[in-house]
């Protein structure tokens, strides 16, 4: 039975397909950042006109 | 984790930045950094992106082009070399913690998009040394990259692309060749009947897509709007994204 619960529980996550708040083919919102490490600026405007791969991540 | 510092390693150069960004705390993230041996720019997210891009799980990784576009979105173990070479041309080769002091009105002016008065400004320094020379030789080919980006989306149908690109370039271009044909394409788009429905589609698509669905009887519904969506678009560009979204859709549906 809980196995059961469990599988139902995970199929009903996978289906969660909210819609994206920003989809490809619109612009980035404005952005804040505290700081940035480990780069060759702290401010994110410096970065207009690059390619940027935002990565979200944890340490964890 | 490798696979971001071999992408800033390689295309660093070509003008690609990886940024990490976390909503963790500083202690914890510096030193799993520093035992990932992570060698890429990373930072704090304190302003909500994650939240406004609509971040759920991580990670996941968003490519933002020279524009300002997000163009990509997923994993980032599944993001491809080729897209990355896809998005490298018309970006800022001189990048603007490079300029000096010396350029900031040509800077500030061209963080506005203010195309016009950063090419006026960048002459002016190009009089006076290499490096103006450098930055004005900067702006132009990425002026140049968005008319072809503009070019190219309108040529293969994706109208909303072109309208986007030329509505952010229209405001800052007073004067330069470029002016021109990009109020000539505005109109094509407001006038084209062709290309008026194919833009109309394209918006709700994206409206659609936006919405999302919570359900398989929610895919169902969605399932049903993208196949009236399709119709008459088969084998155009918006046809193909309706397509493969209702592939999805579908999935989740049945």
């Amino acid at each position: 039975m809980i196995r059961k619960l469990i599988l139902a529980g995970a199929a009903s996550l996978a289906l969660c397909t909210t819609g994206f708040a920003v989809q490809v083919g619109q612009p980035l919102p404005e952005v804040e950042f505290e700081d940035i490490v480990q780069s060759p600026t702290t401010d994110f405007e410096d970065f207009t006109g690059r390619l940027v791969l935002i990565e979200f991540f944890a340490y964890w | 984790m490798p696979h971001l510092n071999e992408l800033q390693e390689k295309y660093g150069e070509r003008g690609l930045t990886v940024l990490g960004v976390t909503g963790e705390g500083k202690g914890p993230t510096e030193k799993w950094v520093d035992e990932k041996d992570a060698r890429y720019p990373y930072t704090y997210d304190k302003g909500g992106l994650g939240k406004e891009l609509g971040v759920s799980g991580i990670p996941v990784a968003f490519l933002v082009d020279a524009s300002g576009t997000v163009v990509w979105r997923g994993h980032p173990g599944g993001l491809r070399d080729a897209t990355i070479e896809e998005h490298l041309d018309g970006v800022l080769s001189y990048p603007l913690w490079e300029w000096s002091k010396d350029a900031r009105k040509a800077k500030d002016a061209f963080i506005d998009g203010k195309f016009d008065k950063a090419i006026a400004e960048a002459k002016d320094l190009a009089e006076e040394g290499e490096e103006g020379k450098r930055i004005l030789a900067s702006i132009q080919a990425v002026l140049a990259g968005r008319m072809s980006a503009m070019e190219s989306a309108l040529e293969k149908g994706d109208v909303l692309g072109a309208l986007t690109v030329a509505e952010g370039l229209v405001k800052g271009v007073d004067d330069l060749p470029e002016e021109e044909r990009i109020k000539a394409v505005l109109k094509q788009i407001a006038k084209d009947k062709q290309l008026k429905g194919w833009l109309k589609d394209q918006r709700e698509l994206a409206e659609l897509k936006q919405e999302g669905y919570r359900s398989s009887n929610d895919a169902r519904k969605l399932e049903k709007k993208l196949e009236k969506l399709l119709k008459g678009n088969e084998g155009t560009f918006v046809g193909d994204q309706i397509e493969a979204y209702l592939k999805q859709v579908s999935i989740d549906a049945s």
